[in-house]
């Protein structure tokens, strides 16, 4: 197959920049198309967050109105969840899993463009909520407040229905590819730890966002046509929404962390020149996690009137799934233990992923006792936590991901030095901006408050002063990405000596991927035994430090 | 492309570093600290000011236990991975692999057993708390508690009294029955550790004894629109003997002759003053209300004139009542109830209007 | 390290393994029963809510009459399939365009029964009970309506000859989300109509 055009509009491959604005069914067009589209995003909810962060520097409220500020939240939210996260991880999922199981394309090339081009209306409309006004019962959209919202509330539910069929097409296409394209010889438990993460991710997205999509349609009618689902006047029940709502956005905090695990098995292989310890209780331990993410949804709700009775199974089940997760840590830990580390940027990414991530999974633990949650639920010691997941998490897992598959994707090295700056002060940042808020949060500090009792001011003004340092963290990261594109040293197929079949192939790969498919023997991870699928090439200094 | 065959095998003539004797000293140093740690955590407990309420007394001293041993895990997991990043670093040229140490069974089972098992415990803890802080008390007094965009509202039955306070005796046993007026709240009292939702379609219940006299503030916990970071109250924590003044006040206040319309105008609206909550968020010495959300309106009948040019003080007033947001106080949130039109009626408003005007 | 190449198109699956479009629609339809799972909990939590009498207002023999329709219809699908497998491009062609016409049937119906009801003063806003009832039958309907729109697609593919008996995988798979359809019916019919 050579590089034409299927049709009019149907292009597949890239050879200028301008293809990457088409609808191009090349898995590696639609991977970047993805991951610029969502790092826009990224940047659009952190302004949003520095907005918030201002207001926030002193008590009183200062810029905004009480509902300017519900907005403010909500929407940022929203755009982090939809738009960066869920969409970045499955847009390097995209650009890399094909590569790495030996496929030429994902099993369904035109879906997977759909897929990314439903993201276009769908930020569409969040942003014409935004700018109409009225989403701003947050992200959680609890009723009946969200009942009674102005009309962008509706505009907001809708988009999110543009969103959801995305990531719906993209699991789909992420399953059927993973389980019957990869290349022969790659049996499942010699398949790349990536792939089973995204396996886990793309079981929970087919089974939880549809219930999300009927919540959120049944919200839109009832807005619309006062059906009453949600409104006790008419007979409904507010705790529905709570109930259906979380079955998905519980399993969703999963969607947006177990590929960042996935990608973290990855790395720190490559960086300690070990195999990844514990390979098979790893692969496992993200199915666990994708089963038993759909048994812990009401302790979100611990304190919401809910039976009492049934608050202790999900109490269990909360505290069950530490179990799994603990394992990988043990397990990335074990890893690095008497290797040698070589200290890239996406390998101290890395490793403070797993600091970061530990911290935020401990403070779990607290908020899965119903008695602690009591006092805590709905407080800033939440908004602590889940910011040491997502973002001590997730977001620097993205980033060990990003600077280890640059130079796959444009063949082009990015500057260690810019990538150190941006780590150290995200790092920083990051910390003196989510651990005070550990601290207002159980000292009294409710959330998605634009006012605050006095007493909370100094370390409100600390967290604000670090929200600064953290958002000028990107600049150096844009910097590096875009200038490497002209200035990067040229990579080589394979500049960090990786086992895994992306790197056999060159610097950014041919259009179709592979000449003729590999055959694999053996799992990506043998290093320091003897026998590999494929020599390495000789060390040299790209990718050492 | 290279192809040349420079082997990805380790080295294996020296021993790897992996089990080395510094190795093994570090981690029992490691984990020696991990439980010096967590056990000082445990004891200290920085992170709070103490509880003022006997449910608090006990969720904190399981915060407590979680924190040491959380603590433990938190000192492993960093101990491990600083150690790795000072020890393992590659030396400059190796270029060889590490030991190819896929797993190890025996770690393995007791990095799943132990936390298996430690959060067994925590869990059976927290099912002993939760059961003590909720559990029906003998002679629980019962208050029931009105939560509306944006104020709180607790009303005491026995003595028939509607306060925008909570106020509640040292040591006493209190059952909070709550409910809300519009969306969902959610009654906060950070100093006792104690929340529970306020729905609007069902009664849900809480329990609180104040065990330190002292006034605490109660925090709306629930997003419930543009003024729910002003919508707050407090709780105030009497000797028996203050509260049982203060409920007699109220009591007396509110048996005593309600005023007919006409007869005493005056004492009319400050009765409706009250009685529709105005001093939930008004400071007005005259009704005797403390208010912090809103304006203060001592003196508000002087100052009505002039607020709005071309605006006589009567119609300010009543528009300021019916239509709160059109003429918003510079510094104070659109928060006020937009509903008063559909609960009060015309001589209410009108008696409420007159009220206010004769505050000079 | 060239052993058992075989090169393979992007839509090949690898030896045994399911057909990458069947195990497509598979997967998909897992997400339109986690979808109506969630309508119709809705659905029963708004009738577990409202009067007994909340239903009197719906026409069970015309709804079982749709159930025998769509049925049918399900019927001519399988025939289809059975069809195309002998080879018999003409049977294909006839019975994708005899359960074109019996969904059509089913819409129209559905659709003269919506307005019947809402004349009746059974109006969304009306009643909880009603609300739902809407909301999960309009789901239905619509899913119905998009697989008449798949068969539009497929009977000029038909028509033509384009499908054979070695490769006719999309009305296999066209079949499997039409059955789907059908069961969900059944699924509405039984707690809508019949409890």
């Amino acid at each position: 197959m050579t590089d034409t055009q299927h049709r009019a509009f149907i292009r597949h491959g890239a050879t200028s920049w301008r293809d990457y604005f088409t609808f191009n069914t090349d898995h590696k067009v639609i991977g970047v198309q993805y991951l610029v589209t969502s790092f826009a995003f990224f940047l659009f909810g952190g302004v949003l967050a520095e907005l918030i962060r201002a207001e926030l520097a002193q008590p009183g409220t200062q810029f905004v109105s009480g509902s300017q500020y519900n907005q403010l939240f909500t929407i940022h939210g929203t755009v982090m969840i939809f738009l960066w996260i869920i969409p970045g991880f499955a847009g390097l999922a995209n650009y890399v899993i094909p590569l790495m199981i030996g496929a030429n394309d994902m099993a369904f090339p035109k879906l997977n463009a759909f897929a990314f081009w439903l993201l276009i209306p769908g930020a569409a409309l969040l942003l014409l909520s935004f700018a109409v006004g009225g989403a701003e019962s947050g992200w959680t959209a609890y009723a009946p407040l969200s009942l009674q919202t102005p009309v962008g509330q509706t505009i907001w539910a809708i988009s999110l229905q543009f969103i959801g069929f995305s990531t719906i097409f993209g699991a789909l296409n992420f399953l059927v590819t993973i389980f019957n394209m990869r290349a022969p010889g790659m049996t499942l438990m010699r398949m790349p730890l990536f792939a089973w993460s995204m396996v886990a991710t793309s079981i929970i997205i087919i089974l939880g966002t549809p219930v999300l999509s009927g919540a959120l349609a049944m919200l839109a009618i009832e807005r619309i046509l006062h059906t009453g689902f949600y409104a006790p006047s008419a007979g409904g029940d507010p705790l529905m929404w709570q109930n259906l709502f979380w079955f998905y956005s519980h399993p969703a905090v999963y969607i947006m962390i177990l590929p960042g695990f996935g990608l973290i098995s990855e790395v720190l292989p490559v960086f300690s020149r070990k195999p990844i310890f514990g390979y098979k209780l790893i692969a496992l331990s993200s199915m666990a996690i994708a089963i038993f993410g759909f048994l812990v949804w009401a302790h979100h709700m611990f304190t919401s009137g809910m039976d009492p009775l049934l608050r202790v199974p999900f109490m269990i089940t909360s505290m069950i799934i530490a179990v799994p997760t603990g394992v990988k840590i043990f397990s990335w830990l074990a890893t690095i233990w008497g290797g040698k580390l070589r200290f890239t940027t996406s390998n101290i990414f890395a490793l403070a992923f797993i600091s970061m991530f530990v911290i935020g999974g401990l403070s779990g633990i607290f908020l899965a006792s119903v008695p602690i949650d009591i006092h805590v639920q709905d407080t800033y010691f939440v908004v602590a936590h889940l910011h040491y997941v997502l973002f001590g998490g997730s977001v620097m897992a993205m980033y060990a991901g990003l600077y280890y598959w640059y130079p796959k994707i444009t063949g082009r090295l990015m500057s260690e030095r810019l990538g150190k700056l941006h780590f150290w002060m995200t790092f920083i940042g990051f910390n003196i901006t989510f651990m005070p808020l550990h601290v207002v949060g159980l000292e009294g500090m409710p959330r998605r408050v634009a006012d605050y009792a006095p007493e909370f001011g100094r370390l409100n003004l600390v967290a604000t002063l670090g929200s600064f340092l953290l958002a000028a963290s990107t600049l150096p990261f844009l910097y590096n990405a875009i200038g490497s594109l002209v200035r990067g040293k040229a990579a080589g197929p394979n500049p960090w000596r990786a086992l895994g079949l992306e790197w056999t192939v060159s610097s950014p790969p041919p259009i179709h991927n592979f000449p003729a498919p590999p055959v694999v023997t053996r799992d990506p991870y043998g290093y320091g035994e003897r026998v590999a699928d494929y020599p390495l090439p000789a060390p040299s200094a790209p990718g050492g430090n | 492309m290279s192809h040349e065959a420079t082997p990805n095998e380790a080295d294996h003539s020296a021993p790897a570093p992996v089990f080395d004797a510094t190795s093994k000293a570090a981690s029992f140093l490691i984990a020696a600290i991990a439980v010096i740690a967590g056990l000082v955590m445990g004891w200290v407990n920085p992170f709070m000011s103490k509880s003022a309420s006997s449910q608090g007394t006990m969720i904190d001293t399981l915060f407590s236990i979680v924190l040491g041993i959380t603590t433990v895990v938190f000192v492993i997991v960093q101990g491990f991975l600083i150690y790795s990043i000072v020890r393992f670093g590659r030396q400059p040229g190796d270029d060889e692999d590490g030991p190819p140490i896929r797993g190890n069974t025996k770690l393995e089972i007791i990095w799943t057993a132990v936390p298996a098992i430690t959060i067994v415990i925590i869990g059976l803890l927290s099912y002993r708390v939760l059961a003590d802080i909720e559990r029906p008390q003998p002679g629980e007094r019962l208050i029931e508690v009105k939560a509306f965009q944006y104020a709180w509202q607790f009303y005491y039955p026995e003595a028939d009294v509607t306060a925008t306070e909570l106020h509640v005796a040292l040591d006493e046993p209190v059952l909070l029955k709550m409910r809300s007026n519009d969306v969902i709240h959610s009654f906060w009292v950070p100093a006792f550790r104690i929340k529970k939702d306020v729905m609007p379609d069902r009664v849900t219940e809480a329990r609180i004894t104040g065990t330190e006299l002292g006034t605490y503030p109660i925090v709306c916990a629930e997003l419930c629109g543009a003024g729910h970071a002003v919508m707050r109250s407090q709780v105030v924590v009497q000797s028996d003997a203050d509260f049982k003044a203060w409920l007699a006040t109220a009591a007396a206040a509110k048996k005593a002759p309600q005023p007919a319309a006409t007869a005493d105008p005056i004492a009319y609206g400050r009765q409706l003053f009250t009685q529709y909550a105005c001093d939930a968020c008004h400071t007005l010495d005259d009704a005797n209300a403390h208010g912090q959300i809103g304006p203060n309106l001592n003196g508000i009948g002087s100052r009505a004139a002039n607020r709005v040019s071309g605006q006589p003080a009567e119609a300010y007033l009543r528009t300021s009542i019916l239509k709160p947001g059109e003429y918003i106080v510079e510094g104070y949130p659109d928060a006020m109830p937009k509903d008063y039109g559909l609960r009060m009626s015309d001589a209410e408003v009108h008696a409420l209007v007159t009220y206010l005007l004769g505050q000079k | 390290m060239s052993e058992n190449v075989t090169v393979r198109g992007q839509s090949e699956p690898v030896g045994r393994r399911l057909d990458n479009r069947k195990l497509g629609m598979w997967i998909f339809l897992a997400t339109e029963v986690m979808l109506f799972s969630s309508l119709i909990g809705a659905f029963l939590q708004a009738k577990a809510h409202s009067p007994a009498t909340a239903n009197d207002a719906l026409n069970i023999p015309v709804a079982a009459i749709n159930t025998f329709v769509l049925i049918v219809s399900s019927t001519a699908v399988v025939m289809a399939l059975s069809s195309i497998e002998d080879g018999n491009k003409t049977g294909l062609r006839n019975f994708l365009i005899l359960t074109l016409l019996l969904g059509a049937t089913f819409l129209s119906i559905q659709i003269i029964e919506f307005a019947h009801l809402l004349r009746e003063g059974f109006t969304p806003s009306g009643s909880l009970f009603a609300g739902a009832f809407y909301t999960v039958t309009g789901f239905h309907g619509f899913h119905v309506f998009i697989g008449l729109l798949i068969l539009l697609w497929l009977i000029p593919q038909a028509i033509k000859g384009r499908l054979t008996s070695a490769e006719h995988m999309r009305v296999e798979v066209f079949g499997l989300y039409w059955h789907f359809v059908d069961v969900v019916w059944i699924v509405l019919f039984t707690i809508i109509y019949l409890l």
